[in-house]
């Protein structure tokens, strides 16, 4: 590592985006956001921008409180004379209560908990030297990649980790001094105290510069790399600040040891002493070196061609996806009832949760297929038809574990099991959603995942999103459809037959022997993929295309 | 073939073949699913948040307020758990109980909850405290939520409104750079076939992502009217997407690309601006109903006839080798 190479890059970086008259926008805006921050006094109890709007009979202790103004519509304290008692609506803070009180509490409420506290104002002077730095950050790779430029660096005299570190210099150093500059004057003028804050408050800048052109790093020009970093910075530095806050308020050095977050939170001085600050400022420190050295492996003069994924990858991902997209509409306003708002849980319309499952499923489907070239299967065998109305039957007559066991006990997962169980093969949920599910899980299923991952790969996946709490009969299910597939040749006609039929058996009330058509279902399963091991493989699907930058 | 069937069939050819274009771009893909999916992730970890904090739904009473089987029957009435012990510090600090009383101090780890404001309004009716809490009623039901959801969705359908501006440009102006536009334009059929076959592509792609924002958003929070919502989201997707196809004109990427796009998008903008400063007018025209309101019907045909309008504008603009 040459420090005058690296100083070298810096300065070019520098003076490439910061020349002429344009030169001047970058820090004109910076200048234009960091310095009411940092200079503007905070605003006095009567001038507080947090104040109490009390509105209906407000009572005149209340009314002549500094931080209470009376309203005559609407507010967040309403006052109503019951019966010679008033009565209280909406939030009661602490100076309100005394002032009702008088001196002389009925009833005395004494608050235990404290609020973890909350970042001062030079918190707000790392975000907005950080976040104004997304231009720069993209600039640096993409524009010098479209440009050409990038390719001559990397075959001048100069190591990759030498460019990468000059580029971060330059703009984490930039943010880092804008930072710098403006707690400085925040300082001089009294608006803030000096502190141990001052230790992570450039360490921000430089952290979110080092992530940024690690995620910029193979971006083919400007814009392709403001996508990248518009999107994902904010959230990363939201995402992260919030669990550093929230982790701090059980132990400070648990919050200061969130990368980043820890020392934007701690940049506001919530936390007391020098440990905080100096941790969140050596984690931060170290995300940038090991952002930067990852930049610096990465770095070539075109991006290179996505390789595809082996089908234990691809296997995996698709599964992923698949999870966050059924889970989420479908079990996830079950949350409401965890929360303690089991109405509203109930009230929630769970047929358009399904019809949503199923049209992401079908985009994810789609998506995928939109990558290959059209794979076509031979026409199934009549056998393979009339199988189908069989299995039809016997999955019609599979149950629950619901019915069976009553496992799991914990209500919120015993909640989610039965939306699950009912999403499964939803006929109550209309014909759109029905349609939805039966054609997303088949081509998803049985048909694009299972040509790559197999038919065990496919069963577990399928059971896995759909039956997760109540794995028999996903198993019974998918295994029936996978092994019914492959014996129909990979085609998914049978199985979609197979499904319309088990539509049109659920009409039918079967005996109650739920443990018998259970184990059928799995011995079903069992003996279809048995078979299908014996059955010629189908042909090999083409890989997926190359994604596209 | 006669010259309409073949019109026809390259329409719906050319279509199929740019969504196909549109999904392979991991790009764009990650556009359209990454506002649905930061927005609804971010809901659901927020109430995942709230249930685990969620207080343990027990009392401990000491002292008198033990002894006092009114009160015991009271708390046992709002479904809470009795807890007796003499260390209420203990319990509150493990998280046992959401709040102590001894029948006139409240102590409680959670100041203001609903559970707190109504043992607080019991104590205080039992003390004949002058004032007391009138903690809410009820909690919010699937109307009262609602309106959030729309309002999510509507900011939703904002920043879908601009992709419709990128796709209706960009995919002329990047077509036009890499030569595949003036292919399409030698085929045997009308100039508007590629400009209309580009909006029907951008608009559907749009829309089938955004109808999927809808959908997810009714199911976790509900929505006042989601077909009007779906409605007028599609026909904003419609409308800027012609924007975007009537105002390239015969720019490309990497020239003259800034002055239409600027324009585009100020126009989207000024769209909704309008929309919501006056709304009878507003809930007829695309992008404007967003703000405005309405059932979507009009604003949905008036962007098909926009999608046609800029079709031949683009055929007699961009449709120029």
């Amino acid at each position: 590592m040459r420090p005058r190479r690296v100083l070298a890059i810096a300065r070019r970086d520098l003076a490439l985006e910061l020349k002429g008259r344009r030169g001047w926008v970058l820090p004109l805006v910076m200048a234009g956001l960091l310095a009411p921050v940092a200079a503007l006094p905070e605003p006095g109890e009567e001038e507080s921008l947090i104040r109490t709007k009390a509105g209906g009979a407000v009572p005149e202790q209340v009314a002549a409180l500094p931080g209470v103004d009376v309203v005559d519509s609407g507010g967040n304290v309403y006052f109503q004379r019951e019966d010679g008692v008033l009565l209280v609506h909406g939030s009661i803070d602490a100076s309100v209560r005394e002032a009702l009180d008088q001196g002389d509490p009925v009833v005395e409420v004494v608050a235990r908990g404290e609020v973890p506290p909350l970042p001062g104002r030079t918190m707000f002077l790392a975000l907005l030297a950080a976040a104004s730095l997304t231009g720069g950050v993209s600039q640096s790779v993409g524009g010098e990649r479209s440009a050409g430029t990038l390719g001559t660096l990397l075959t001048a005299a100069i190591t990759r980790w030498e460019l990468a570190l000059g580029k971060w210099l330059a703009w984490g150093g930039f943010g880092a001094f804008a930072a710098g500059l403006a707690a400085a004057g925040a300082v001089l003028l009294g608006r803030a105290e000096p502190g141990w804050w001052m230790v992570p408050l450039p360490t921000v800048p430089l952290g979110m510069v080092a992530l940024g052109l690690y995620m910029v790093r193979r971006a083919s020009d400007v814009i392709g790399g403001a996508t990248v970093s518009l999107r994902v910075l904010p959230a990363v530095l939201m995402i992260t600040g919030i669990a550093a806050w929230f982790l701090g308020g059980t132990d400070p050095l648990l919050g200061a040891a969130v990368p980043l977050g820890g020392a934007l939170v701690a940049a506001g001085a919530p936390w007391p002493g020098a440990a905080p600050s100096l941790l969140a400022a050596g984690v931060t420190l170290g995300l940038s070196l090991v952002a930067v050295w990852l930049t610096g492996r990465d770095l070539d003069p075109t991006p290179p061609v996505a390789k595809g994924m082996g089908p234990a990858a691809l296997g995996i991902s698709a599964t992923a996806l698949a999870v966050a997209a059924w889970w989420s509409p479908v079990v996830g306003p079950e949350l409401w009832s965890s929360a303690g708002n089991a109405q509203l849980a109930a009230e929630l319309r769970a047929d358009r949760g399904v019809l949503a499952g199923g049209l992401a499923l079908l985009l994810i489907t789609a998506v995928r297929a939109a990558r290959v070239e059209r794979e076509v299967t031979p026409p199934p065998p009549l056998p393979a038809w009339l199988g189908a109305l069989a299995v039809g039957g016997v999955l019609a007559a599979t149950a629950s574990a619901a019915d069976l066991l009553p496992w799991p006990e914990a209500a919120p997962l015993a909640r989610a099991r039965l939306r699950l169980a009912s999403a499964m093969q939803p006929t109550w949920a209309g014909p759109l959603a029905l349609g939805a599910v039966i054609w997303a899980d088949e081509l998803l299923f049985r048909g694009w995942l299972q040509r790559r991952v197999g038919p065990l790969g496919a069963v577990a996946a399928y059971a896995l999103v759909h039956a997760p709490l109540d794995p028999l009969r996903g198993i019974a299910v998918g295994g029936a459809l996978s092994g019914l597939t492959v014996l129909a040749g990979g085609s998914i006609g049978p199985a979609l037959v197979a499904r319309l039929a088990w539509v049109a058996c659920a009409a039918v009330p079967w005996p109650a022997t739920p443990a018998l058509a259970t184990a059928g279902g799995l011995a079903l399963a069992a003996a279809l993929l048995a078979l299908s091991r014996r059955a010629p493989p189908p042909p090999a699907p083409p890989p997926d295309a190359a994604e596209r930058a | 073939m006669s010259d309409l069937r073949r019109t026809l069939w390259t329409l719906a050819l050319l279509t199929s073949w740019l969504v196909r274009r549109l999904v392979r771009e991991g790009l764009v893909l990650r556009s359209l699913v990454w506002p649905a999916a930061l927005t609804a992730g971010t809901l659901l970890v927020t109430v995942a948040t709230i249930s685990a904090m969620r207080p343990t739904q027990a009392v401990a009473l000491l002292g008198p307020a033990a002894e006092d089987a009114e009160l015991r029957a009271e708390v046992l009435e709002h479904g809470w758990r009795i807890v007796e012990s003499s260390d209420h510090d203990g319990l509150l600090e493990r998280g046992e109980v959401m709040a102590a009383t001894d029948g006139t101090t409240l102590w409680t780890n959670y100041v203001g909850t609903q559970q707190t404001l109504q043992l607080e309004a019991m104590l205080r009716i039992r003390a004949g405290a002058p004032w007391r809490p009138r903690p809410p009623r009820r909690l919010p039901t699937a109307q009262d939520t609602a309106p959030s959801g729309d309002l999510v969705l509507r900011m939703l359908a904002g920043l879908f409104c601009l992709y419709g501006v990128v796709f209706g440009l960009g995919s002329v102006a990047r077509d036009r750079d890499d030569g595949s536009l003036e292919a399409e334009l030698t085929l045997p059929v009308p100039r508007w076939v590629p400009g209309l076959s580009r909006w029907i592509a951008a608009t559907a792609v749009l829309s089938v992502f955004y109808a999927l924002c809808c959908l997810l958003f009714d199911a976790l929070i509900s929505t006042t009217d989601l077909a009007a919502t779906l409605r007028n989201g599609a026909a904003a997707c419609g409308a800027t997407t012609a924007f975007g196809l009537a105002l390239v004109g015969t720019s490309g990427v990497r020239q003259s690309f800034s002055g239409p796009f600027a324009f585009a998008l100020a126009a989207t903008t000024g769209l909704v601006g309008a929309g919501a400063w006056a709304p009878e007018v507003g809930a007829a025209l695309p992008v404007a109903s967003l703000a405005a309101g309405g059932s979507g019907v009009v604003p949905l045909l008036v962007s098909l006839l926009l999608g046609l309008a800029a079709a031949g504008v683009f055929a007699l603009r961009s449709g120029r080798s």
